[in-house]
């Protein structure tokens, strides 16, 4: 017998065949590629050591994390804050036929994830041949599928835990300045990351039990895709359930923050200081602390990330400050596509806006943010190791501006959708970055690779 | 035969901000019922009250006899919902649009045809929606709520943005589906349409209803926009 039409599947597939962003899909993909030349020095130089073997349950651990942080945070997208809740809120809807659409929809737009993890891995094939490669992408994309199933699961919970009033307790014990309700959703994606990635601490360690000649080893990377399989059997009654529940939850968590951010309108905004005179900036900052405000306080938890790498006695400083800190500060180079976000063109019109002038302030605020990751680390540097930290900090900083700048002007075009561009863009300047701070790095490159 | 909604003492406040207060009314089928208030007066709040999109901090709604907070998907079914802002999906034509929502609800493709003439959008109903004007869009969202003929209909607003023929032609319909039987709850600024459709008209002011009157007490209704009283924070 045939199964029965879903109709939102029959639904997304037309609109995906409308607005086809294949592109998307293969941007990462090729800066992937592009980089893969940088992965052996700088992720896989252990490839050709006695102790290969750790270094790739290490790096398959940690791409696998990866995996799972990404699919944490879009099947949030995908499922709670899609613009498809807005359209359906005015309609009956049969949750289940709905989470298998959106989770296909989501599996074959995010499928790029586990494409560029095998892209990375690929020296691993080339030095220690097809079965530890395969090992490690399967780790890889055993996270990728367990953070499909238990992302949307955890996301549905968070709604129920967020409309529970047994829980408001505990909420309220967790939830900041947030509302109640927010917080369950805001702890979801941590929550799923962290239930998927004790997962893959297992497959990767049974990677390398596997390739130290223990063969039952490769039962353990079943264990996360098991684990997706079991998020996603608990998704569908939850769905049944909170699907249609968490519009109402949100719209209560956006009333109640739109309700804390007008009683804070009139509260000085970050860096205004700075603007005097310039109403450009001063018109960008407010926006970039009304709506990004994560960007900036995420920047300073970024910054202690730099401190570690800064304080370290161990050699190799200058590498170590254009990795960590360069890669945390030219995260910020994907704002300006954020401030370019809806930003009506008619209201530039009917205040005379002068174009160029914009695009100074958003990268302004781009660099500005992106100080609070460099300027811990530059103060850990100097009480640590004098100015010695300065070179590569000052290297990084012109980096950063030169980058900035390149988005903001992109995002005047592009808008948003400059981030797509920008992502590979900063990904693989990083990447240029840390071998311009790495001597070892220098002198492979310098030796042709070899 | 029994209301198709029945609102029961509905209440939400925002922080201190009591946005409504105590409404209480119920609308029969094959009624029009016209919603009307200042600016600021709740009635977008008690839309979304009414359609499962905000939780009540007290009282009750009954559509269809449906509980919308303890089963907010079968209430959804039980009413046709056109938003102040309708959200459509772009890359759907208003015919494919229609059709999603008559297989969401159990319509039939003639449901579909039916909806389209009547909204007036036949000539146009295979371009893009994201071609069409405000007012055809809102055109689009009626004809979405209205294929399978839910027992009620509830409309924000919905004669905003559309020219003097659009909305007489939406009216029209809204008119027609009362007298299938199905109730319409229409919030609107227009006075002067409601005194030619409606039944019956609420008037809300600060959270509160105002008057519960017929068609026939326009005037009086009028007379009230005057002197609406001012939403008040909740006393300690």
């Amino acid at each position: 017998m045939a199964s029965p039409r879903n109709p939102y599947r029959a639904v997304f597939t037309t609109l995906s065949q409308r607005r086809p962003e294949r592109w998307r899909w293969w941007l990462p993909v090729l800066a992937s590629v592009a980089a893969a030349p940088l992965a052996r020095p700088v992720l896989l130089s252990f490839l050709e050591q006695g102790a290969w073997v750790a270094g790739l349950e290490a790096v398959t651990l940690r791409l696998g994390a990866l995996m799972a942080a990404a699919m944490a945070l879009h099947t949030y997208t995908d499922l709670v804050r899609s613009p498809d809740r807005a359209v359906l809120d005015a309609h009956p809807v049969e949750p289940r036929s709905l989470l298998r659409a959106i989770a296909l929809r989501t599996a074959r737009q995010r499928s790029y994830l586990p494409v560029v993890g095998a892209v990375l891995l690929a020296p691993v094939l080339q030095v220690r041949g097809v079965v530890p490669w395969a090992g490690g992408v399967g780790v890889v994309l055993g996270a990728w599928m367990a953070a499909l199933g238990v992302g949307f699961a955890v996301h549905l919970g968070a709604v129920w835990a967020g409309l529970s009033p047994g829980l408001a307790q505990a909420l309220d014990l967790v939830r900041g300045d947030n509302p109640r309700m927010q917080a369950a959703l805001i702890y979801a994606p941590g929550a799923a990351l962290l239930v998927v990635t004790i997962a893959v601490v297992f497959s990767a360690a049974g990677l390398s039990y596997a390739l130290t000649g223990r063969p039952d080893g490769w039962a353990f990377l079943l264990i996360p895709p098991a684990l997706g399989g079991v998020g996603w059997a608990l998704a569908g009654p939850l769905a049944e359930h909170y699907y249609v529940r968490a519009t109402a939850l949100l719209t209560e968590v956006d009333g109640l923050v739109s309700g804390v951010d007008s009683a804070e309108e009139d509260r000085v905004v970050y860096l205004e200081w700075l603007a005097r005179g310039r109403p450009e900036l001063l018109r960008q900052l407010r926006q970039g602390w009304r709506s990004y405000r994560t960007w900036a306080l995420g920047a300073w938890g970024l910054g202690l990330l730099g401190v570690l790498g800064a304080w370290s006695a161990e050699p190799g400083l200058d590498g170590r400050l254009t990795s960590v800190v360069g890669g945390c500060a030219l995260l910020f180079t994907l704002l300006p596509p954020q401030l370019a976000k809806g930003d009506p063109e008619w209201l530039d019109a009917a205040l005379g806006t002068h174009r160029p002038r914009v695009d100074r302030a958003r990268a302004a605020v781009a660099v500005l943010y992106a100080q609070g990751a460099v300027v811990p680390p530059l103060a850990a540097g100097l009480v640590r190791h004098g100015v010695d930290c300065l070179a590569p900090l000052l290297w990084v900083e012109g980096v950063l501006v030169g980058l900035a700048v390149v988005s903001a002007a992109l995002s005047r075009r592009l808008g948003e959708r400059a981030a797509w561009g920008m992502g590979p863009l900063a990904l693989v300047v990083w990447a240029a970055l840390t071998a311009s701070g790495s001597p070892e790095l220098s002198a492979w490159l310098q030796g042709g690779g070899h | 035969m029994s209301d198709v909604l029945v609102v029961d003492g509905l209440g939400r406040d925002f922080g201190r901000v009591r946005a409504v207060d105590s409404v209480s009314f119920s609308v029969a089928p094959g009624e029009f019922v016209g919603l009307v208030g200042p600016n600021g007066a709740g009635k977008s709040t008690t839309i979304k009250l009414l359609t499962a999109q905000l939780l009540p901090t007290r009282g009750s709604v009954r559509v269809g006899g449906v509980d919308v907070v303890a089963d907010p998907n079968e209430a959804r079914r039980q009413l046709g919902y056109v938003p102040e802002d309708p959200s459509l999906y772009e890359y759907l034509s208003a015919r494919e649009m229609v059709a999603f929502a008559a297989e969401l609800r159990g319509a039939s493709d003639e449901d579909v045809e039916r909806v389209l003439d009547l909204a007036g959008l036949g000539a146009d109903a295979d371009r893009l929606i994201r071609e069409y004007s405000q007012g055809m869009r809102r055109k689009t969202a009626l004809a979405c709520a209205l294929v399978a003929r839910p027992p009620l209909l509830v409309l924000d607003e919905a004669l905003n943005g559309l020219d003097p023929p659009s909305a007489a032609r939406v009216v029209g319909a809204l008119a027609e589906a009362c007298a299938d039987g199905q109730a319409v709850l229409l919030s609107t600024h227009v006075l002067d349409t409601l005194e030619k459709v409606a039944d019956r008209i609420v008037m809300i002011a600060a959270g509160r209803v105002l008057a519960d009157v017929g068609v026939d007490d326009l005037d009086r209704v009028r007379g009230l926009f005057a002197d609406a009283p001012q939403r008040e924070a909740i006393s300690d």
